[in-house]
């Protein structure tokens, strides 16, 4: 089962296409907002980081929220890597939504830095076809982000996420997983994993997922 | 470059019990006792040839000199002890030849420091008296000693003679195969020289020549005393005249019985000569190509030729007749004669800026190029943290170009100024936008303009220089950046230092190459963070070289 992740990757593209927005860094403005962030609270400005020209955020008063949905869908373990001048007193949260559908899945406060890398790793869900980054700001204090990146990593422990409410197709360990309460054995080529909702293929070779898998 | 040296050379022929009919008598046996000691006394520097010239004549006279090696006691660098026991020893095996009727001769040399009446060895002082009471009674049949040391007009005074100035032919009607002579290099108040380029002492290195066959002036296969002296005592005064030292005169007392030469060396009796033809003129110098030292340096008039004496090897020749130079390279077979033939040589430049002692141009200008490691330092991770390719723009395989322009100047053979224009590090670097289709360019160029001094060692005729150098001075760096919202320039200022450390090849003299290694730190740079970048970093360069 070494390859489960390749599978969830092939049925997260299947299922979400490309995401929406994917830009690690505040550098890139329209205007008075940012180009590929949303804002959802509060006030941001433009503000240096460590040239002139590199710009990032400064996140004015609070509360203040920003998110954004980064091209990963398929790790099992993901890697947050934040630069940002961060005020002691400024309580700065990083949140994960996996599938985006509103719910919090994962929150983190932001240590109080000085422009030095902070790293965190996040054992994401057996299966989740998108995330959705938000960046929290809950108190008053001075906050420059310059840099969130997300991408996979390497060394997470513990269990995993939990995340209920799969569809269809969807990589499954149990049936309250799915939102339809059945997992099954399914077959991809010549490899059977537990999937959603697995039915029959057409050719009657047996339970199938209709992926635009390529088998060889 | 010289070093000041005070050099006697004496020689001293002992009385023989029965000098009468010498030259008639059977062929003596030879011994010699050689003493060479760079070791300087309170006060004195350290000499860098005395015992080189000791070997060198050890040599001389086991090749050419007739004397069985097992007869030839070398000692170098010995205490007044050691130079005690060396004598002894020799003084016992006289002894045993006198018993048995049999002649000896005997060679004493000796190139070191010394003070108004003694020799000194290291720390130790070895009175001239007391040295002469040793030498005189050994029981030799004819003592031939050679002192090379400083203040050499108190072995004169120990004698009572007066230091002979002047030396002409009419001199060897004096001579015998016995009795007594003392000849001097410089005068009681001369000083000697030892010479860097020659790697040996004025005076030592002609009387060298001299046995080898360069003094053998009546053509007849050997070099006698007198032959000897005048070749030396020329060579010495002419290559001493313009040195700020000041120009030496060997001297030469002789007490002598009986009739005909002493004979010093038999070149043409040698295993491996050069014979130099009698139709050749001109100024030969000749090189030992393993070492680069000068073995001759050989003023040779047309019509009689010269026999030199030499160890089998390669060798350098360069021919000089007024402003034409031929430079040849010549082989000397073992127990072989090799008659140098001027047709081999091919035509040299004449270097217009060489002056004696010094033999380089006054000024040189060096075009480089080539590759520099920029430095992985605080700024540039900061780079990288904030997205940015490590290694982008003109950087390749983590080196980026690096140009440099250097105008040297010559202060003598060895040192030199510099004057360099370079560039100390180019880089440029790019971050993807990710979702922003626009990508971030951000990179610099740091300039130095470096004042420097060289140290260099030319060898082989000064086709083969190598340097080091070290330089400073001030930099200045532009950064530039790219992206969507236009371009900006921003300008440091600081100062850069370089060391490096070179060869250059010179086929010809005014025209060459050179490559190099170095490295430079130039912390010019500096970002919102406080951190600074140290442009340069460790650089290899080729380039061209000319000279004037």
């Amino acid at each position: 089962m070494k390859n489960w992740p390749l599978f969830v990757g092939i049925a997260a593209f299947a299922l979400t296409g490309c995401p929406a927005d994917d830009d690690p860094g505040f550098d890139d403005w329209c205007g008075d907002t940012l180009c590929h962030w949303t804002l959802g609270a509060g006030q941001i400005a433009k503000a240096p980081t460590w040239n002139e020209r590199d710009y990032g955020v400064e996140l004015v008063g609070s509360p203040v929220t920003l998110s954004q949905q980064p091209d990963v869908s398929s790790a099992s373990c993901l890697e947050l890597k934040v630069i940002a001048e961060i005020d002691p007193a400024a309580e700065v949260y990083l949140e994960l939504d996996f599938r985006a559908d509103g719910t919090t899945d994962y929150r983190e406060r932001i240590p109080s830095v000085d422009w030095v890398p902070q790293t965190m790793l996040v054992n994401a869900p057996t299966w989740y076809d998108k995330v959705a980054v938000t960046i929290s700001k809950e108190s008053a204090g001075h906050v420059v982000l310059a840099r969130l990146e997300v991408g996979p990593g390497d060394g997470c422990t513990g269990e995993p996420i939990p995340l209920v409410n799969r569809p269809p197709g969807a990589w499954c360990e149990a049936a309250e997983q799915c939102t339809s309460g059945a997992c099954a054995p399914s077959k991809v080529c010549k490899t059977t994993f537990a999937a959603c909702d697995a039915t029959p293929c057409a050719d009657g070779t047996g339970p199938c997922v209709d992926w635009p898998a390529t088998c060889r | 470059m010289v070093a000041p040296r005070l050099v006697w050379f004496a020689v001293a022929v002992g009385l023989a019990a029965t000098p009468a009919r010498a030259a008639e008598a059977p062929a003596a046996a030879s011994f010699a006792l050689v003493v060479g000691s760079n070791a300087p006394g309170p006060g004195q520097a350290q000499l860098r040839y005395a015992e080189r010239d000791a070997a060198a004549v050890a040599s001389v006279l086991r090749d050419v000199g007739g004397t069985p090696a097992a007869n030839i006691v070398t000692a170098l660098h010995p205490d007044r002890a050691g130079l005690a026991a060396a004598i002894a020893s020799l003084r016992q095996r006289l002894a045993d030849l006198a018993a048995r009727g049999q002649q000896a001769q005997l060679v004493f040399y000796y190139s070191g420091h010394a003070r108004a009446d003694a020799l000194t060895l290291g720390g130790e002082d070895v009175p001239l008296a007391e040295l002469r009471q040793q030498i005189l009674a050994l029981p030799s049949t004819l003592t031939i000693v050679v002192i090379d040391a400083c203040q050499s007009g108190a072995f004169s005074r120990i004698k009572g003679a007066e230091a002979t100035t002047d030396f002409s032919f009419n001199s060897v009607a004096r001579l015998n195969t016995a009795g007594l002579a003392v000849m001097a290099s410089s005068s009681a108040t001369e000083l000697s020289q030892e010479s860097d380029e020659l790697a040996s002492s004025y005076f030592t290195h002609h009387l060298l020549l001299a046995l080898r066959g360069a003094g053998d002036a009546n053509g007849d296969g050997k070099v006698s005393l007198d032959e000897a002296y005048r070749y030396t005592y020329n060579r010495t005064l002419a290559g001493t005249a313009a040195t700020a030292v000041g120009a030496q005169h060997a001297t030469l007392e002789t007490e002598l019985k009986g009739k005909g030469d002493v004979v010093l060396t038999r070149p043409a009796s040698a295993s491996s000569q050069l014979l130099v033809p009698a139709p050749i003129e001109g100024r030969l110098l000749i090189q030992q190509r393993a070492s680069g030292s000068v073995l001759v340096e050989l003023d040779k008039a047309r019509g009689g030729a010269v026999r030199l004496a030499m160890a089998s090897g390669g060798y350098d020749v360069v021919v000089r007749r007024g402003d034409e130079i031929r430079e040849c390279e010549v082989t000397v077979p073992a127990q072989s004669t090799v008659t140098f033939d001027l047709s081999t040589c091919r035509p040299a430049h004449l270097d217009p800026g060489a002056a004696k002692g010094d033999g380089l141009p006054r000024w040189s200008v060096e075009l480089g190029f080539g590759v520099i490691d920029g430095r992985r330092d605080g700024y540039v991770r900061t780079m990288r943290e904030f997205g940015f390719d490590e290694y982008g723009g003109n950087v390749w395989l983590g080196l980026s170009h690096q140009v440099s322009l250097t105008g040297v100047r010559a202060l003598g053979r060895y040192v030199a100024l510099t004057l360099s224009l370079l560039e100390l590090d180019a880089q440029d670097h790019t971050r993807d936008g990710g979702a922003d289709p626009t990508t971030a360019h951000f990179g610099w160029s740091t300039y130095g303009l470096g004042a420097g001094v060289r140290a260099q060692l030319p060898l082989r005729r000064d086709h083969v220089i190598p340097y080091a150098q070290l330089s400073a001075g001030p930099a200045f760096a532009v950064t530039t950046w790219t992206d969507s919202g236009g371009t900006t320039r921003d300008t440091f200022f600081g100062y850069h230092l370089g060391a490096l450390a070179g060869v250059a090849i010179m086929p010809r003299p005014t025209l060459g190459g050179f490559a190099q290694l170095g490295d430079s730190v130039a912390p010019v740079i500096t970002n919102r963070f406080g951190a600074t970048h140290d442009g340069g970093g460790r650089s290899f360069q080729l380039g061209v070289r000319w000279a004037f």
